[in-house]
């Protein structure tokens, strides 16, 4: 009852704000209600604030975002994700490994940053923004400063992706998959990519979060090889007792929700759902998108923004464009 | 108080021992189970 109590003013303030965004993007031609959302979360929070009463029901907008993920599962048609299959994973894995080391040597040979931030960087970058920073800085030991500068860059591009991909995929004329594809495997946060995917078209959005979730995958992968890199970990009692320290790593540091999302994938593809509940259950996702965007918005703060600093900020740009220009141009010539 | 010993209480304290991960999963599961029931979703 408690929990109750202290989560529903947060859940109505989130339900507000979409709300409000949904009758706003209405009335804007041309407006996606997605964008419209985490925009006046944005706008909400900076200017006004989240108040006390509100944090813990806006807090769990995470939770939000990954049940919607899980949910919009039932609506992926496997067979095609089976047939794209080899490719998208060839070219998540190529695009995480090119993103890191075009952001590494740019950190490090071009705009002078120490090592460990430049990783956290490369990290957030190449897999999946901030919780990859996160997980990379817990395996390569770095101070909460340089977390948060890096984090903070990461936010900042999160920010402005979102709003620069739809605007660039409707100026270059993309199809939904092309898109889709190409936001899942550039963009940095799952968070901006799904809404930045649904908000170019249905067929973007699944592909944009397919791709995402693969990229998402390797996670414990890249913590565990910046471990190995950095030397933190004990090198010398190789044996099955390490291996089973390695293996409870890559569990822990696993996205779990990605493993719900593939349940629904299975579940809506073998038939046990009919059109009207896999409808519902596209709505259902709509309605956790609805509270976690919003939550989105409301937590990105303009004054953590400006902790981050001019030199990273370039390295990741420049990282970004390199990496989404060529990208594209591979995605293009593949789907 | 007793009910909420009994009933309330260790399934909070089960939902907070989750990893946040988990309970998008959960979320997830429980709007499956509810369309499943038959309870439609609308927009």
């Amino acid at each position: 009852v408690t929990v109750t109590r202290t989560v529903l003013p947060g859940l109505g303030y989130l339900l507000a704000i979409g709300l409000a965004a949904r009758l706003l993007a209405a009335a804007i031609p041309g407006a996606n209600y997605l964008i419209a959302t985490i925009a006046l979360g944005l706008v909400v929070g900076n200017v006004y604030g989240v108040p006390e009463w509100a944090r813990p029901g806006v807090g769990t907008h995470k939770i939000w975002l990954e049940a919607g993920i899980v949910v919009m599962g039932a609506s992926v048609a496997l067979d095609r994700v089976l047939a794209a299959g080899p490719t998208i994973l060839a070219l998540v894995v190529a695009t995480v490994a090119v993103t890191a080391v075009v952001v590494e040597l740019l950190a490090r040979f071009v705009f002078s940053i120490d090592a460990e931030t430049g990783s956290l960087l490369a990290a957030g970058s190449s897999i999946c923004g901030v919780s990859a920073v996160v997980a990379i800085a817990e395996s390569i030991a770095v101070d909460e400063s340089q977390v948060a500068y890096a984090a903070a860059t990461v936010l900042l591009f999160d920010a402005l992706t979102l709003f620069a991909y739809p605007l660039v995929g409707d100026a270059l004329g993309l199809s939904g998959t092309v898109f889709g594809v190409w936001a899942g495997l550039t963009m940095f946060s799952t968070g901006p990519v799904t809404a930045a995917g649904f908000a170019f078209s249905e067929t973007a959005g699944e592909w944009a979060l397919v791709v995402k979730l693969a990229r998402n995958s390797l996670i414990g992968l890249a913590a565990v090889a910046y471990a190995v890199y950095y030397g933190r970990r004990s090198t010398g009692d190789a044996g099955s007792e390490s291996d089973a320290a390695g293996l409870a790593f890559l569990w822990e540091t696993f996205p779990k929700f990605v493993l719900g999302f593939l349940v629904m994938v299975v579940v809506a593809n073998l038939g046990f759902l009919s059109g009207a509940q896999v409808a519902s259950l596209s709505n259902a996702s709509d309605w956790a998108f609805l509270f976690a965007f919003a939550g989105l918005g409301l937590e990105i703060q303009f004054e953590d923004l400006r902790s981050t600093g001019y030199r990273p900020v370039l390295a990741v740009f420049t990282g970004l464009t390199v990496v989404a220009t060529s990208m594209l141009l591979v995605v293009q010539a593949l789907f | 108080v007793v009910e909420d010993t009994l009933t309330v209480e260790p399934i909070r304290q089960w939902w907070a021992s989750l990893d946040g991960d988990w309970q998008g999963v959960c979320v997830g599961f429980l709007l499956l189970a509810v369309v499943s029931m038959g309870f439609p979703i609308p927009w």
